[in-house]
């Protein structure tokens, strides 16, 4: 049985339509992502779940019953805001405890039970700790803590890691997505940061003017986006606009933006499509050394390198077009010598490498 | 050349504190000292000894003690009842929107902008009009509405600084509306309150002119006792009850000053 579900909900404030006819579940256990740019709905959604907004149209489940109507305290959903939201007036126990005060324990027992709390998020020494004494990271786990603490049959993460800086956004991410599986909470995390989503989640929503525009794996939605709006959001992609002028039995021809490309086999229609390559599908070689043993592509574009910058682990290259079309492309920063800027090169890369989306 | 136009105006400013302090101050000081007098008939300043007198004439009049005890009671009671609800109308005004907010939020302040003769007469009126001639009952309605203004501002500006989010994760902790006011909002909203309590009940502990209006033979306040007395026999006994006045609202900045913290109060619930 689904743990949550949501049945054609809308929602609207004033003119906005907040969020538009949207239906989708978790599993139990699962980890689901809505992932979308500000604005999309998906906070909106969030709230609906959580009891802080009652949905126009549409039915709200939980454990198969209708919970529309019903108060947030009533529901026995988990939240983590994005601003943690800790009760500065109480410490760290106290506001692990605080929720344990609506279900009956004796102060034994949850006292206990929020000892184990925080050894779960690996603080066990903070019990004392007001909220001000404690750093970013170390307020986020509390307020896991507090969330889980429940013993909730759904988990709302709200930007988890937004407040957090670079490097230990990373840390968290792991320790987050580590702590989830071992309580086996089902959780719905809301957020803009593709990362955030594709490195906790099993499963992504992307979202967009209140609608669901995609759902699927992280995989999935990264490798084949279904439409414009996807491919641009998600990662980093070259999007060359243009039509399929043939299709041949395996393959389909792309011709746009001034160059013709070998696509993968689609659906023949006269409507105007974009074929999105990623920088890192595409191979670069250089005009000048003749290289007879190299491997051949299906698509070879020539061009001339605007920029070459070693960022890390990664050479990121802007090639400009003959057509104009800069295209970005990703290598591996291997000790491989740099792309003078002005040297013409070749971008390769095979027909598998391009998605055809619509708009 | 700026130095010189910015030492004359530092000048200015000083001379001009030094002029406010003595204007402020003085008084005060003059107050104090002739209600130390130890001469019996109101005699030029300085007093030349000093002695208790006037404060055991003070505590000895009966109708002086009546009317502390009523000020008291009045202060008291009108500070609770301006609290509850100057707190509630704040609660309403900073979680919901709804049409009216601005004229309704205008209207709760609108008691300090009046001149307390209207609104003491305004009420003279009202209370006429619908019969109700119990003074005490009179003066607490008064001193509820011209003490709201201070009660409602300090309560707003206190949750005004309390994040939403707080609430809301209390409600999903489980905690229903009323568990999640006394449990969140009342304790970190509490020192805005207290402040706004005691400007509620210096006031009304001080008014006289709203009093005035309303009171009666059974319900006179120490203010309008003091008022009253002046006009039949002007003696120093109303330099001590102004004394003992200004030391209960030293001791009530005091209490502030010690647990809100004096900078937070006139900083931010007042003036924000």
């Amino acid at each position: 049985m689904h743990v949550l579900e949501l049945h054609n909900v809308s929602k609207r404030f004033g003119e906005a339509q907040a969020v538009d006819n949207i239906s989708f579940s978790v599993g139990k256990g699962g980890i689901l992502a809505l992932l979308g740019p500000s604005g999309c709905g998906k906070t909106t959604t969030l709230r609906l779940i959580a009891g802080f907004e009652t949905p126009d149209r549409g039915d709200l489940l939980i454990e198969g019953q209708d919970i529309s109507g019903k108060r947030p305290y009533e529901r026995n959903v988990g939240l983590l805001f994005q601003d943690y939201a800790l009760f500065p007036h109480m410490t760290v126990a106290e506001n692990i405890a605080y929720g344990l005060r609506f279900r009956g324990l004796n102060s034994r027992e949850s006292k206990a039970w929020t000892e184990e709390m925080l050894g779960l998020v690996k603080l066990s020494g903070y019990a004392s700790r007001r909220p001000s004494q404690l750093s970013g990271g170390e307020q986020q786990r509390i307020a896991l803590a507090r969330a889980l603490a429940i013993n909730p049959k759904l988990v709302l993460l709200d930007e988890p890691l937004s407040a957090l800086d670079a490097k230990l956004r990373q840390e968290l991410r792991t320790e987050i997505k580590d702590i989830l599986t071992r309580v086996g909470a089902t959780t719905i995390i809301v957020t803009h940061d593709q990362e955030e989503a594709f490195g906790i989640a099993e499963r992504v929503i992307v979202m967009n003017r209140g609608v669901i525009v995609q759902e699927g794996s992280p995989a999935e939605i990264y490798l084949s986006p279904s439409n414009r709006f996807v491919a641009e959001f998600i990662g980093r992609s070259n999007l060359l606009e243009g039509q399929i002028s043939r299709i041949d039995s395996n393959c389909a021809r792309f011709i746009g933006d001034g160059v013709e490309l070998v696509v993968p086999a689609a659906r023949f229609s006269t409507e105007v499509v974009w074929a999105c390559i990623r920088p890192e599908r595409i191979a670069v070689q250089n005009v000048s050394s003749k290289n007879s043993n190299m491997q051949a592509y299906e698509n070879e574009l020539e061009g001339v390198v605007i920029d070459c910058a070693p960022l890390a682990a990664d050479l990121h290259l802007l090639v400009g077009l003959k057509s104009g079309q800069r295209i970005a492309v990703v290598e591996k920063n291997v000790g491989q010598p740099a792309h003078a800027r002005g040297s013409a090169v070749r971008l390769c890369f095979n027909a598998d490498d391009c998605v055809i989306v619509t708009s | 050349m700026t130095r010189l136009v910015d030492d004359f105006w530092k000048m200015a400013a000083l001379g001009l504190l030094a002029v406010t302090l003595v204007f402020l101050i003085g008084p005060l000081i003059v107050a104090v000292s002739m209600s130390l007098d130890a001469r019996g008939y109101l005699a030029p300043f300085p007093p030349k000894s000093l002695s208790l007198r006037w404060y055991a004439a003070f505590f000895g009049n009966e109708v002086f003690v009546f009317g502390l005890r009523n000020s008291l009671i009045l202060g008291f009671s009108a500070t609770l009842i301006s609290a509850a609800a100057g707190t509630l109308a704040a609660l309403a005004l900073v979680n919901h929107d709804f049409r009216g907010k601005p004229l309704l939020s205008a209207l709760f302040l609108s008691p300090l902008i009046f001149p307390a003769v209207v609104v003491g007469l305004a009420l003279l009126i009202f209370f006429s009009r619908l019969g109700i001639f119990n003074g005490f009952f009179r003066l607490l309605c008064a001193h509820v509405v011209v003490t709201i203004p201070f009660t409602v501002r300090a309560a707003l500006a206190s949750l005004a600084g309390i994040r939403r989010s707080y609430v809301e994760a209390a409600m999903s902790l489980g905690a229903n509306e009323r568990q999640a006011f006394w449990d969140i909002t009342f304790p970190l909203a509490k020192t805005g309150i207290f402040a706004g309590c005691i400007f509620a009940f210096a006031y009304s502990l001080d008014d006289v002119a709203v009093s005035l209006f309303l009171y009666d033979t059974n319900s006179t306040t120490l203010p309008v006792a003091l008022v009253g007395h002046m006009r039949a026999d002007f003696d120093l006994s109303v330099a001590a009850a102004a004394t003992f006045l200004a030391l209960i609202t030293v001791l009530l900045i005091v209490i502030l000053d010690r647990i809100v913290g004096l900078d937070r109060v006139v900083g931010q619930g007042l003036y924000r």
